[in-house]
């Protein structure tokens, strides 16, 4: 087995346990997938359109300034939240799949970087800004209560600091979770980009 | 391109290469599950990026540098030596005697295959993609084309895999 036209008649002479699916078979399970994926963007497009009816329906309600500026800046904050979503769905497109292994390391590694980059810069930015809506969202409600001025500003900024520290825990979590399953992937990618060059 | 003209592209170039990229996962991660797992996992990626296909290289080399990369990638890397180690470690590796029958010469080519299998799984994923390419019957070009080193480093990684291997032979 020392020749290398032996183990070249070898490996390729060698047969699958069971038969391999036929075309048709592995092209329903990626239509099934890319079904999948569309109808969670659906949904989310929903969800969306429909917080967005709701909050204009509301604006006819409570005609308050306060109000509409808290709204805007909310939408601002999920706008923001989905450009980022959508600048990493854009740069983490299946073409880099095509290129040769060395350049592939190279992008899928740079790939991963920006995105925990992504993650921690425009999650606090997010959170400022849906934290700001709110509490100007509320600012005429509170007026409505008659609430004295302390205590309306002891409910803004009790409000505000719970929010962030859920926001603080949650972008915590989040990052563990993607460096637990990122780190080593990412230490293996550079690695193999390593080994490439030796 | 309409989806029937990329249905019926995309059957062709399955036809035409299923058994390529079956022994492709077969070098990355050995008999198994999860070496279908990663065959199909392949063929999404070839559907996804069908459209991009220009004609510049041959379809062998486009799909094997799709096929590579998924497989440099893929998620289930750290058992990857165990299952391999576990799918044929069992398994007597030895020279046969004189086959007496059909039957007989098919388990000594299956031995010989799971020991050339062992021997690939033991090589960094660089080299398991050299050698993989190399017994394919890829020209040289080809191979660098695919991994991205030098026509000449792809000789030199050749040259110290077969030295490599020789030395394990000897060994078993």
């Amino acid at each position: 087995m020392n020749e290398l036209d032996d183990l070249q008649r070898l490996w390729q002479g060698q047969a699958s346990d069971s038969p391999l699916p036929d075309p048709e078979q592995t092209l329903s399970g990626i239509q099934e997938f890319h079904r999948k994926v569309r109808r969670e963007r659906r949904s989310m497009m929903i969800s969306f359109t429909c917080t967005f009816l709701f909050l204009s329906a509301t604006f006819w309600i409570l005609h308050s300034p306060f109000y509409v500026i808290g709204v805007f800046l909310v939408f601002g904050a999920m706008g923001f939240l989905l450009d980022m979503m959508w600048k990493n769905k854009l740069s983490n497109n299946g073409s880099r799949f095509e290129l040769s292994n060395q350049d592939f390391l190279n992008a899928s590694i740079d790939f991963i970087q920006k995105r925990r980059a992504i993650t921690t810069r425009s999650m606090p930015v997010y959170a400022f800004l849906l934290i700001l809506g709110i509490n100007v969202g509320y600012i005429d409600i509170l007026e409505l209560m008659d609430l004295p001025l302390l205590g309306r500003l002891g409910i803004h900024i009790g409000l505000s600091l719970i929010m962030a520290f859920l926001f603080g825990v949650g972008v915590k979590k989040h990052l563990e979770k993607f460096d637990d399953k990122l780190a080593p992937l990412l230490a293996n990618l550079k690695k193999l980009q390593q080994e490439g060059a030796e | 391109m309409s989806e029937a003209e990329k249905t019926a592209l995309f059957n062709q170039i399955y036809r035409d290469n299923k058994e390529l990229i079956f022994r492709l996962c077969r070098g990355f991660l050995g008999k198994g599950q999860e070496a279908e797992d990663l065959f199909q996992e392949i063929f999404l990626k070839v559907w996804n990026n069908l459209e991009s296909f220009r004609g510049q290289s041959k379809v062998s080399t486009w799909i094997y540098r799709i096929g590579t990369n998924t497989a440099l990638l893929y998620t289930k890397r750290k058992s990857r030596r165990q299952s391999v180690e576990a799918t044929l470690g069992k398994e007597a590796i030895g020279r046969a005697e004189v086959p007496f029958s059909e039957k007989e010469q098919q388990e000594q080519r299956n031995r010989q295959l799971n020991e050339l299998l062992q021997l690939i799984s033991s090589l960094s994923e660089m080299d398991r993609i050299v050698i993989t390419m190399m017994l394919e019957g890829f020209s040289y070009k080809e191979i660098a084309e695919v991994s991205g080193l030098t026509v000449s480093h792809v000789g030199v990684r050749i040259s110290r895999i077969k030295k490599h291997l020789r030395k394990k032979i000897k060994v078993s």
